[in-house]
């Protein structure tokens, strides 16, 4: 089966500062500008249907590498293919009118911040539509007003979001539903790849339930592929098939779902699934802490495991060269010692 | 320990805001209390008041909020009768606080240590090399790798997990007898969460030092607090040791915050949500603000006179319900 | 808004209503001003000449015996008038430069933004005459010169705004839905920019009128004959220490309330449609 979304060693860096200027640079700064690496050599692939999950701390990446994937942000390097086609070659600029772009859509994080407060439900669930929808090919002309309100409607009843609360402005919406029409607006093209950023993060876990059923189903009845990311391992483990775990820029290790959670090789891995509530006041846990700050993205040691500063079963090796994951297993871990017994402290 | 007086209590409290959609009853005859030593969670969905609750407790609610009965005891002092003098001399020594985003709650202006230094001079008399001295070990004491170096940062070149740090270790500097944490640990990585409350209930322990913990997150409250008590609108609706609440939940409402809340082991189907929305406070509620979301609801629901009521067999375990689990 | 909450601001500040008010007062006196005032405006009577307020005469009459109390209301067209056309001006200018420095930010906004520290750096006075010596003493010539002085306030004000919303997740999901760059800025954002720029502009009016009565009353624009509150009270200033002293006043007065009437309705404005600068 060929892959839906392939990555093939994407890279992406940002320059930090100004570029020296001319002037600066007759005065000999020819000093080469700082680099932080958000993104760093990350492949995977996601087949239809699928669900992945990925995982990290804040500043890992996992935001960069949606953006990639969304095509809101240029590549440093590597190969972004949807579809087989090479996405990753259009400029991020270009790419509001490229084809794909319907087929690629997301859900946002923060169900408030991401719907316009001054469009209704319905303008902002038709704004796909009105700039992208079109009829199908060969035609391929803009849908007719009609037409939007017809999908509109559908997108509506495909996320439970009452119709009479298409009228309404987000504000008048509580955090549920403002997160149904995030869905609906998400769907509404019906797009083959949907991003999921922390869907459920902004909801209290009385709502959070419900939406994670409908995602579910969602998935079910669409066929959609889901890139999930989350911080919340527990929401992880019920919605996707396979999990990857970022750090500082790369992924660490990935999975089929129950494999990572029963066993997590990395160390890092390890901490999150430590950090996770057993919900059990009698459990006993395992307690691997990461006490230091993590190292600086800002122009890495090229030869130095990421993970080092944190780690508690580092060794010389790990400092003198950089584990990457083997491309070929299923349950891949980027680690020299991952089955070195955890002597959790 | 039951014989004595509780070093912490929330009694019958009750506070409306003023806004400009009315007034709303925030609070609804509250009653809490922490032991010396003790940690306790109030665990409750956003609205659900309880961080209203913190603020009234320690004088700091917003103006538009009023106290309309009720009384809050700590040790030998009536924090709501106190005067300001001599409420701010509690707060801080004995009484102290840490809040969500630290790094909005310390000054930016001035080096970490300089803001520990502070609260010392205000509240011990320590001669001014004395209180630096104190700060760099106060800082060590939040495991902050080379405190004296660190001293000299300002809150904007450390990570929210270190200012989290910094905002404990300027709490814990007077050596307090009560630790009010509101969501300490939200909007923070997971790893440095667990972190965090480490530290926390760490020195709590290390200082004999009672903590009230107050979180949306279940999971939290059971691994780090002995005692939870869950709200809702304004309501405490059951308390009892995490062990009791976990193992037999008696309010409908507790039961299903379990069963909404993704937990190790649990499926997607056994997933449910609580059906319905958080009461409008604006208007009328009944006696149990629960009840036009329960599935247990019966016509004995809307008669007057619910209070928090120990049970015949457990007296630690109170429960608001007339119709139980 | 409901109904309840609007009761609830206006009684929270109780100069708001006052400010309507006033500021109805002011419309209605600038659209029928001349058609209500009790004499003509341009009527000049001298054996009448600076007769104190009288029943007749309610603000009394100036040097050549005109009813100040007409002039004075007839005055509020003009004053209001140029106010207003650079109110819109300096906004309309003010608004595409904001947000274009703030959308695209970088070398685009540092020049916008050193070009209108240069045009702050300029005194009023100094760029109107400098403007009516070059291209003549007329009306519209001191509205551009008001203009200009007031395009920086609507700069930094839009530019800030659409510099915070240019981040928010409701702009990437524009992006997502297939909207570039323009569409984005003045479909997507500008609404949301909207409620602070009027408030500005209500704030920026009364600051605005001054400075046409100022220009007046040192004879740029507007020249005597015509009804002007700052050339009325450039006139009337000589009468002060001779005794006469309503000449200038009652112009001065009308001056007076309706700046502070613009201030109040702009903070009003303030709280009612955009809460999050409220106090």
């Amino acid at each position: 089966m060929t892959p839906l979304l392939s990555l093939d060693a994407v890279h992406k860096r940002f320059p930090l500062g100004e570029k020296p200027g001319l002037l600066a640079r007759a005065f000999g700064a020819n000093k080469p500008q700082s680099m932080l690496h958000a993104v760093e050599n990350v492949s995977f692939d996601l087949h239809p249907g699928e669900s992945i999950g990925l995982v990290g701390e804040s500043g890992c990446g996992k935001s960069t590498l949606v953006r990639l994937v969304t095509r809101l942000l240029d590549t440093s390097e590597g190969r972004i293919l949807f579809n087989e086609r090479h996405i990753g070659d259009v400029p991020a600029h270009d790419f509001a009118r490229h084809a794909e772009r319907a087929r690629i859509q997301q859900v946002f994080q923060d169900p408030t911040d991401s719907l316009n407060p001054r469009f209704t439900a319905f303008d902002c669930i038709a704004d796909p539509l009105r700039r992208l929808g079109a009829t199908p090919l060969p035609e391929a002309k803009p849908m007719s007003a009609a037409a939007v309100k017809a999908r509109v409607e559908e997108a509506a009843d495909q996320v439970s979001l009452p119709r009479a609360l298409l009228a309404r402005y987000p504000h008048q919406l509580s955090g549920g539903q403002k997160l149904r029409v995030g869905i609906a607006r998400g769907i509404a093209l019906k797009p083959q790849l949907l991003i999921l950023d922390e869907p459920t993060s902004a909801l209290d876990v009385s709502v959070q339930a419900v939406i994670l059923h409908l995602l579910a189903e969602l998935r079910r009845e669409l066929g959609l592929s889901y890139l999930f990311v989350s911080h919340d391992l527990n929401v992880v483990r019920l919605l996707c098939d396979r999990v990857m775990v970022m750090y500082l820029g790369k992924i660490v290790e990935s999975g089929p779902v129950e494999a990572v959670f029963a066993a997590p090789k990395h160390p890092y891995t390890q901490a999150l699934m430590a950090a996770v509530s057993k919900f059990d006041p009698d459990s006993g846990e395992t307690r691997i802490r990461l006490t230091d700050d993590p190292q600086s993205p800002i122009d890495p040691d090229p030869h130095c495991c990421r993970f080092y500063s944190r780690c508690y079963k580092k060794q010389r090796a790990c400092e003198q060269a950089m584990p990457e994951r083997d491309g070929k297993s299923v349950h891949q871990v980027a680690c020299f010692f991952p089955n070195r017994l955890d002597e959790a402290s | 320990m039951n014989d004595e007086k509780p070093l912490f209590e929330v009694t019958d409290l009750s506070v409306k805001f003023h806004t400009r959609l009315g007034e709303v009853a925030v609070l609804d005859h509250i009653h809490l209390n922490v032991g010396a030593g003790e940690t306790v969670a109030v665990v409750g969905e956003s609205g659900s008041g309880k961080s209203v609750m913190a603020f009234a407790a320690l004088g700091i609610l917003d103006p538009a909020g009023k106290v309309t009965s009720g009384s809050v005891r700590f040790a030998d002092h009536d924090l709501l009768t106190l005067r300001k003098a001599a409420l701010d001399d509690l707060r801080g020594r004995e009484l102290a606080m840490i809040f969500q985003a630290p790094r909005t709650a310390l000054n930016p202006i001035l080096p970490v240590g300089r803001q520990i230094e502070d609260v010392l001079a205000r509240h011990s008399d320590l001669s001014r090399s004395d209180r630096r001295d104190a700060a760099v070990a106060q800082l060590a004491s939040v495991k902050i790798t080379d405190p004296a170096k660190r001293y000299h940062n300002f809150p904007y070149e450390l990570s929210g997990g270190m200012c989290q740090r910094v905002m404990i270790a300027i709490a814990l500097a007077c050596k307090p007898r009560l630790l009010i944490a509101d969501e300490p640990t939200t909007g923070l990585d997971v790893t440095t969460q667990v972190v965090i409350m480490d530290l926390i209930a760490e020195l709590a322990a290390a200082n004999g030092m009672a903590t009230l913990l107050i979180t949306h997150d279940l999971g939290l409250a059971s691994d780090y607090c002995a005692r939870i008590a869950v709200m809702h609108a304004g309501q405490i609706l059951e308390s009892a040791s995490a062990r009791t609440l976990f193992k037999s939940p008696r309010h409908p409402y507790t039961a299903r915050l379990f069963a909404a809340t993704p937990r190790p082991g649990a499926t997607l189907e056994s997933l449910t949500s609580i059906p319905g929305q958080l009461p409008d406070l604006r208007q009328p509620q009944p006696p149990c603000r629960f009840s036009t979301r329960c599935e247990r609801v019966q016509p004995g629901c809307t008669e007057p006179g619910l209070v928090l009521t120990p049970m015949p067999t457990d007296s630690a375990h109170l429960l608001a319900c007339r119709n139980p689990l | 808004m409901e109904r309840r909450e609007l009761v609830y601001l206006l009684k929270q500040n109780p100069l708001t209503p006052l400010a309507i008010i006033m500021f109805a007062v002011l419309v209605f006196a600038a659209l029928f001003g001349s058609v209500i005032s009790p004499h003509d405006p341009f009527a000049s009577n001298t054996a009448d000449a600076l007769q104190a307020p009288s029943l007749t005469y309610w603000f009394g009459t100036d040097q050549l015996g005109r009813d100040i109390f007409s002039r004075v209301l007839v005055g509020a067209q003009t004053d209001l008038g140029i106010a207003l056309a650079a109110v819109l001006l300096a906004a309309a200018v003010g608004t595409f430069l904001g947000a274009t420095a703030g959308f695209y930010g970088g070398r685009t906004d540092a020049t916008i933004g050193r070009f209108t520290d240069i045009v702050m750096a300029f005194p009023l006075f100094v760029l109107a005459m400098a403007i009516v010596a070059a291209l003549g003493n007329s009306v519209i010539n001191v509205v551009y010169a008001s203009a200009i002085i007031n395009m920086p306030f609507y700069v930094r004000v839009v530019r800030s705004e659409v510099a915070v919303l240019r981040g928010a997740g409701f702009v990437e999901a524009a992006r997502l839905s297939g909207n570039r760059n323009p569409r984005i800025l003045w479909l997507h954002i500008m609404p949301s920019v909207m409620p602070p720029l009027v408030v500005q502009m209500s704030l920026n009016m009364g600051w605005s009128m001054l400075n046409a009565a100022s220009l007046s009353f040192i004879g740029l624009g507007i020249r005597p004959p015509s009804p002007e509150w700052g050339i009325m009270v450039a006139d009337g200033a000589q009468y002060i220490i001779s005794g006469q002293w309503w000449v200038a006043f009652f112009p001065g007065l009308a001056l007076t309330l309706a700046v502070l009437c613009f201030n109040l309705l702009g903070d009003g404005l303030r709280d009612i449609i955009d809460p999050r600068q409220r106090k």
